[in-house]
């Protein structure tokens, strides 16, 4: 590719030329924004009351994933977790599983290969540094799978909503290639907002003003659609099915 | 429908066309009441909503105030992560250097996910001529590239399409009937398996960007479908492409816009998937593109930095606009000719793609206001359409940042200034035309738009009724006599409106528009009846 090292200096002075012009004192000196809005506009949003405000962020985080066309579920127990999951699976005459590389996840193959089902845990060890075929075969055993089951490395209540960090562990196609996902949350993991996740998310991820993941995925219900007759159809290209299980 | 951005039809007869089409009407209708009751629904839970509106517009401020600066830092920031930048000057560069990607990676077949800076940069024909197989997996865009057609909604590009002509592009694609009656869950499922295939396919996805967070070199898209993860998380290379002012400085602020986004979209909280990339896959990641490249592009857009109309940069592309408008709910998308429709297309299409190209678009507009009260940016659309009448009136269309298209004021106050800077430091005269497609032959099709160069565009009739309005309006007299001419419009009228005249002077107005009879007792006689009654 021939990349020319000048457009970037090229670009950027037409910028600064018009980013100039109108900062120079102007003929008619008014403010930046359309007057009839009122006073200045603040720097930050007021952070929103959440929908309801008092009320417990689990609760919160049902009600707003079942808005969405999600499924909750509660549980106490990691084995309730797992017993819950393969339910779900049976019911549907899953075959496939693939599961992520999650701590919480470990005691879930026994159960779903005992029950005669064909599980492949996806992703890598860190620092396993994986080869293009690893990785392709991965991808094969992903497209295949009729489940995913995966952890939640965030979760946000006042919209239902799950955050998936890219990494060796969690390979970001996973919760999208196979038509059904179960999710397992840790509510230590649930935060009130949005505004809550990026501070929480910058707090852990960016080192020296650098991220250090390739991606964060947002996840609120399954895939949806309306764009024939404006009719609302799931699962056309994601899960068109999503669980959340809730520990504790 | 369009050539490169340019229609091939008249004004006239587009309009004609989008009002005798039998589904699009409803279907407008359809949808964009369902996008206004989402709205409102969503909307209110902001708690102080123009709170968050003007955080939101602060936001885009700040960003777009030292754009060059915010620029310099998302890019700096892509490169520490890992990817490439690339700039480009015009819609060619654009396609250009997007292509070289493509060639480089040796690829043959391309998934793209919706971006309407590509439609813009006529990103699909460049490719296509190349040989790419470039496949939408927008499920609306993917029907309406079937179709061979372009978008009509900025959200729901197919809205105009029937589920059985859906039924019929699906039936040619898969080699196999699919019943004109077949449930909507079916066709998604056919849907599904072959932009499945698409995917797992190709070399290069290629997806826009709802925005880019500086402070990270972070790009972000919201989607539905899912269509954007795949497109940015499978093939090995991701090409996003992004307006120059697609910038925010940061995550806080992107949550504020994003907010904004999705409630003003489709009345979503939050969309299904929002999917943000910081460069490509890590050495250890289980899975990404090996290489990201983000094209900034400019495209007439540092035109519009520097002039009256740099509030159009706010726009963040929701389409709640749109679905205000009484205009755009009659005629739909097609109708503008344009790539951006509705109320923020009527400012945009001119000002990127030439005023006298689209010299009719300003005036597709009653000036009610609903768009402003809409737009969660507040961007002021009804000043920037008047504003556009003006230098239709009396500037020069060719040149607007040169007369008073330039001026600096966003607040509609008369002033004047020239002082605009007409070369950048490189000498690159800041007026260059950025958009220059040699399409003579479509423009010239078009029988409505003036040639270049001769002002001014109003047509002589229609300044000589404003004329003979003026002069009625300043002599009581005349006014009065105007006023009488009731019983002579009533012969035309079909209750107190006259829907489409044979009165040659009003012709072409009441075409596409009633028009009201004059009251029976007018004001100024109502107004002296009161005055006795004291
Ligand atoms: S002008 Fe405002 S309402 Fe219209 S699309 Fe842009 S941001 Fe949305």
């Amino acid at each position: 590719m021939i990349k020319d090292p000048t457009s970037r200096e090229r670009f950027l002075n037409r910028m600064r030329s018009a980013v100039q012009a109108w900062s120079q004192p102007a003929v008619h000196h008014a403010p930046a924004t359309t007057p009839s809005l009122g006073e200045p506009a603040p720097s930050r949003a007021p952070s929103p009351p959440s929908v309801s405000p008092d009320g417990d962020q689990v609760a919160l985080f049902c009600e707003m994933l079942t808005a969405a066309g999600g499924h909750t579920h509660r549980v106490s127990t990691i084995d309730e977790a797992v017993q819950t999951s393969l339910d779900l699976a049976q019911a549907r005459g899953v075959r496939q599983v693939v599961l992520t590389r999650h701590p919480e996840l470990v005691s879930f193959p026994l159960a779903f290969v005992t029950a005669g089902l064909t599980v492949t845990v996806v992703g890598f060890a860190p620092d396993e540094t994986p080869t293009p075929q690893q990785r392709a075969v991965q991808r094969e055993i992903m497209a295949r799978a009729d489940l995913v089951i995966s952890g939640a490395d965030y979760a946000i209540a006042e919209t239902g909503t799950l955050a998936m960090a890219a990494g060796p562990h969690n390979p970001r196609t996973a919760t999208l290639l196979p038509p059904l996902h179960i999710a397992l949350l840790d509510p230590v993991n649930l935060v009130p907002t949005m505004a809550d996740l990026v501070a929480r998310f910058k707090s852990e991820h960016l080192r020296d003003g650098r991220l250090d993941i390739s991606s964060l995925t947002f996840i609120t219900g399954p895939s949806r659609t309306g764009d024939i007759e404006q009719t609302l159809s799931v699962g056309v290209h994601g899960p068109g099915e999503v669980h959340v299980i809730v520990l504790g | 429908m369009t050539e490169h951005g340019y229609p091939t039809q008249p004004f006239d007869v587009r309009v004609q066309e989008a009002l005798d089409n039998p589904t699009l009407g409803p279907a407008m209708a359809a949808a964009t009441e369902r996008f206004l009751t989402g709205r409102e629904r969503t909307w209110h839970e902001l708690g102080d909503a123009q709170a968050v509106r003007r955080a939101g517009r602060a936001a885009r401020e700040r960003a777009i105030a030292h754009l060059d600066e915010t620029l310099d830092r998302l890019a700096s920031n892509i490169e520490a992560n890992g990817g490439h930048v690339h700039w480009a000057a015009d819609a060619q560069e654009a396609g250009r250097i997007v292509l070289d990607i493509c060639q480089q990676a040796g690829a043959k077949s391309v998934v793209k996910s919706k971006s309407m800076l590509s439609e813009e940069i006529g990103l699909n024909q460049v490719l296509e001529t190349a040989g790419l197989k470039v496949v939408e997996t927008d499920l609306g865009e993917w029907i309406i590239q079937l179709a061979g057609e372009t978008p009509s909604h900025l959200i729901a590009p197919a809205v105009h399409k029937t589920k059985a002509q859906v039924a019929e592009l699906f039936s040619q694609v898969i080699g196999r009937h699919v019943p004109p009656d077949a449930p909507i869950p079916e066709l998604t499922r056919i849907a599904r398996e072959q932009l499945r295939q698409a995917f797992l396919e190709a070399g290069v996805g290629i997806s826009g960007v709802n925005f880019a967070i500086a402070e990270t070199g972070t790009i972000s898209l919201v989607t539905n479908e899912g269509n954007g993860r795949y497109v940015t998380g499978m093939p090995p290379v991701h090409i996003a492409v992004m307006g120059a002012e697609k910038v925010i400085g940061t995550w806080e602020e992107w949550t504020t816009t994003l907010k904004l986004l999705t409630r003003s979209a489709t009345g979503q909280r939050i969309s299904s998937y929002v999917t943000t990339v910081s460069g490509p896959r890590r050495p250890d990641d289980a899975d990404g593109p090996d290489e990201f490249h983000l094209v900034i592009v400019d495209n007439g857009r540092s035109r519009l930095l520097g002039s009256t109309f740099r509030e159009s940069m706010y726009c963040i592309r929701c389409g709640a606009c749109l679905n205000a408008c009484p205009v755009y709910r009659e005629i739909g998308g097609h109708a503008y000719g344009g790539v951006y429709a509705g109320p923020i297309g009527a400012v945009q299409t001119p000002l990127l793609f030439g005023l006298d190209k689209f010299p009719e678009l300003a005036h597709a507009s009653s000036l009610c206001g609903a768009c402003l009260d809409a737009c969660p940016m507040m961007i002021d659309i009804p000043r920037m359409l008047l504003e556009l009448r003006r230098i239709e009136a009396e500037g020069d269309p060719q040149n607007w940042t040169r007369g008073d298209g330039g001026r600096r004021t966003e607040d509609g106050g008369r002033t004047t200034d020239y002082r605009l800077p007409t070369t950048d430091q490189d000498g690159t005269p800041e007026d260059i035309r950025n958009i220059t497609p040699a399409d003579s032959a479509a423009v010239s099709r078009r029988q409505g738009a003036a040639k270049p160069g001769t002002p001014p565009l109003r047509p002589m009739l229609e300044r000589l009724i404003f004329r003979v309005y003026r002069l009625g309006a300043s002599w009581p007299f005349l006014y009065r006599l105007g006023a009488k001419s009731r019983w002579l419009l009533k012969l035309f009228a079909r209750g107190e409106r006259i829907p489409n005249t044979p009165i040659p002077i009003l012709k072409n107005w009441t075409r596409y528009r009633d028009f009201p009879l004059p009251a029976a007792k007018p004001f100024h006689a109502r107004w002296d009846e009161l005055k006795t009654e004291d």
